[in-house]
């Protein structure tokens, strides 16, 4: 793959995970065999119950596996303490249980856990590690605020900001876009890609956000229900068409060509479109929605977009008829009541 | 910024060693200057002091009565409320108190059997007097220590918290009930002598009993001293706990540990006072604004302190002949005041969870 050894700080060795209830087992994902190396940032995607989040309890042990072996820089998981263990990696979870009254900054220092003394007290160095992380995620401003005034999208940098306090090797979070906005899911997402080239972490997100994670990513690892992790740089996955597989469904597919996610239509219309380049795209993006295939050649139906002064008027042609519309929306909406093709 | 960091720091180093540590004098001297018997206050000091006096039943009254009851509402005020701030944060719970793992039940459990049993006993085990004393206080520990080994073999079997919280709840309606039947099956003496615990008393320990009560005690503090770092982290959730590195399991088992010493002894020696250990960590809260065990686990036991003086103080209706019971006083004037700081001071929900 081009990395080398010592770039590789987390390893699964034909891993299976899931749920042991009694003594029987339920195997969510098997033959796991992954590399994680440092510095990047991981994107690790797909459907509800995959078993994302059992993969990732599985790698940072709060459940063992049921079978195979995971290595944490060259020493077996099962093996490190449970101090040590923090030091290499740290958590970052999806609905956060809200801490009580404490400041940004207290809540950050919870961090420096496996540094401190039993009393709990910060040195100098921890201090350091603590305004760092605050910097870092650029939560500063927020340090004496109380953790039950901020937003979703706050609290989850402030909790980003505790992991990197925490000073480990490897950081995982359990879909922390979740509750969040476009914004702030894009805001976390760089974030993230920004820690992994600074600070030399590896750095693994289980996401649903499959948008962001085209952009962010340096690595995605596509989980599928019964089939093997599959790994790699997100374009390669593309044109390799294993995005494609990945969200096969019969309502609507991925088109590598765009990275979009295009409805399937039982029945496909054809309409040409002439005009204006800068709303052609989305007048394109609008018809293919509602199952028409935009072509270039003859189609019983013509549209053309004409810019008459300063108002926008799409004109649409059928049968020696004309109407005239002066939204996108309109437009839709005629097309899918009248259904004149 | 940097300003109100400081004085959010001063202050509850303010409260810490300032406020807290003077109210917890004055009430003490208040607590023990006021009685049945009227005496003078310099005479008190003198008494306190050491010194000689020249009335002997002044001196047999402040050394053998007040001193020896200021002492265990102390002891009581520091025990139940930091065993609350345990069990609050373990369970990550704002309703749960000392007494949510079924401990006090135990103990009622043991006093109601001794209580009731000793009619089938007759002349056997003695209820009243003196020796009826350290009968009750041994029925109740014996009844908390076995419902604590009960409390400890679930929670080595169970995974999560919560479900140690229902078991626990359940547990004491198992118990209450258990009482209401040997209840309805005795005579009005015995339940009469019963109900009379249920009051809750601090003035029933000499320095005989405080010299088992106050070890006791000083470990169960000590010990929650020493749980403040993992309990902070117990703050953000188990998972997080763990991926810092606390061991989890035996955390929460020596909160248990904790938790049932302080809450088991005093409900053994005092009966089960009611209140003080779900209100004061909350009150300990609101006063420092903040949830932070470094300073908050001193706080709410100097707050203890304070409330149980206070109450104590109250009970003893001064001027009068009369005592009232602790446990209708803990919550006659403790749950008014809290409300009144609740309401007063900002919404309960951010200043906890």
């Amino acid at each position: 793959m081009g990395y080398k050894a010592e770039d590789i700080v987390l390893e699964t060795h034909d891993l299976t995970v899931g749920y042991l209830t009694g003594n029987k087992k339920k195997t969510i994902l098997d033959r796991i065999n992954l590399k994680l190396e440092k510095g990047n940032l991981v994107c690790l995607l797909g459907e509800n119950g995959v078993g994302k989040s059992t993969l990732l309890k599985t790698i940072s042990r709060i459940i063992a596996p049921l079978s195979g072996s995971i290595t944490v820089g060259g020493e077996a998981l099962q093996r490190i303490s449970q101090k040590a263990l923090a030091k290499k990696i740290s958590l970052v979870l999806t609905g956060n249980q809200k801490p009580g009254i404490l400041k940004v900054r207290e809540l950050v220092a919870l961090g420096r856990y496996p540094y401190t003394g039993w009393g709990g007290g910060l040195s100098g160095e921890d201090h350091d590690k603590i305004d760092w992380a605050l910097n870092l995620t650029h939560t500063a401003y927020l340090a004496e605020e109380s953790v039950a005034t901020l937003s979703d999208g706050q609290l989850q940098k402030v909790m980003i900001a505790r992991a990197l306090a925490q000073d480990s090797d490897i950081m995982i979070l359990d879909e922390p876009t979740a509750f969040l906005d476009v914004n702030n899911r894009l805001k976390i997402m760089h974030l993230l890609k920004m820690l992994a080239w600074e600070t030399k972490k590896a750095i693994l997100v289980s996401t649903h956000d499959l948008d962001s994670a085209f952009h962010t990513a340096d690595q995605l690892w596509l989980a599928t229900c019964c089939l093997p992790i599959t790994t790699g740089c997100p374009e390669d996955l593309i044109v390799q068409g294993e995005i494609a597989n990945l969200f096969d469904h019969e309502a609507f597919s991925f088109d590598h060509k765009s990275g979009r996610f295009k409805a399937n239509f039982k029945s496909i219309k054809q309409i040409c479109l002439l005009g204006d380049d800068k709303y052609h795209m989305w007048t394109k993006s609008g018809l293919e929605r509602i199952g028409y295939e935009v072509v270039n050649g003859d189609a019983p139906l013509r549209l053309s977009i004409n810019r008459d002064q300063n108002a926008l008027l799409w004109v649409l042609n059928f049968k020696e008829q004309r109407h005239d519309f002066n939204s996108i929306g309109e437009l839709i909406w005629f097309l899918r009541t009248h259904h004149p093709a | 910024m940097n300003v109100m960091k400081r004085k959010n720091k001063t202050s509850i180093f303010w409260y810490l060693v300032v406020v807290f540590p003077v109210v917890i004098v004055a009430l003490f001297i208040v607590n023990i200057y006021l009685g049945s018997i009227n005496i003078p206050f310099m005479e008190i000091l003198r008494i306190l002091g050491g010194a000689e006096s020249d009335n002997e039943s002044w001196v047999n009254i402040i050394l053998e009565f007040r001193l020896p009851k200021a002492t265990t509402a102390i002891l009581v005020g520091a025990g139940l409320s930091v065993s609350g701030l345990l069990m609050q944060t373990l369970f990550n719970n704002p309703l749960a108190g000392p007494f949510v793992l079924g401990i006090t039940s135990g103990a009622s459990l043991g006093v109601a059997l001794l209580v009731m049993a000793s009619s089938f006993l007759a002349g056997i085990l003695p209820v009243f007097g003196e020796l009826g004393n350290w009968a009750l206080i041994i029925a109740g520990c014996l009844g908390a220590s076995m419902v604590l080994f009960i409390v400890l073999i679930v929670s080595f079997r169970v995974k999560s918290s919560m479900t140690l919280l229902i078991v626990g709840l359940l547990f004491g309606s198992t118990t209450s009930a258990l009482v209401s039947i040997l209840q309805f099956f005795s005579n009005k003496d015995q339940i009469q002598a019963y109900l009379i615990w249920t009051f809750g008393s601090l003035g029933g320990l000499t320095w005989d009993g405080l010299v088992v009560f106050v070890p006791v005690v000083a470990i169960g503090l000590i010990m929650a001293f020493l749980l403040k770092k993992p309990l902070n982290a117990l703050l953000i959730g188990e998972s997080y706990a763990k991926s810092m590195g606390v061991n989890v399991k035996s955390v929460r088992l020596l909160i248990i540990i904790t938790t049932s010493l302080l809450a088991g002894s005093i409900t053994a020696f005092c009966g089960p006072i009611a209140f003080i250990g779900i209100a004061v960590p909350h009150m300990a809260r609101i006063i420092l604004n903040s949830g932070n065990h470094q300073h908050l686990t001193l706080a709410t036991i100097m707050l203890g302190v304070i409330v149980m003086l206070l109450c104590d103080t109250i009970a003893q209706l001064p001027g009068s002949q009369y005592v009232l019971p602790i446990n209708a006083i803990t919550s006659l004037f403790g749950a008014p005041l809290v409300i009144w700081i609740v309401l007063g001071k900002k919404d309960v929900r951010n200043s906890f969870a």
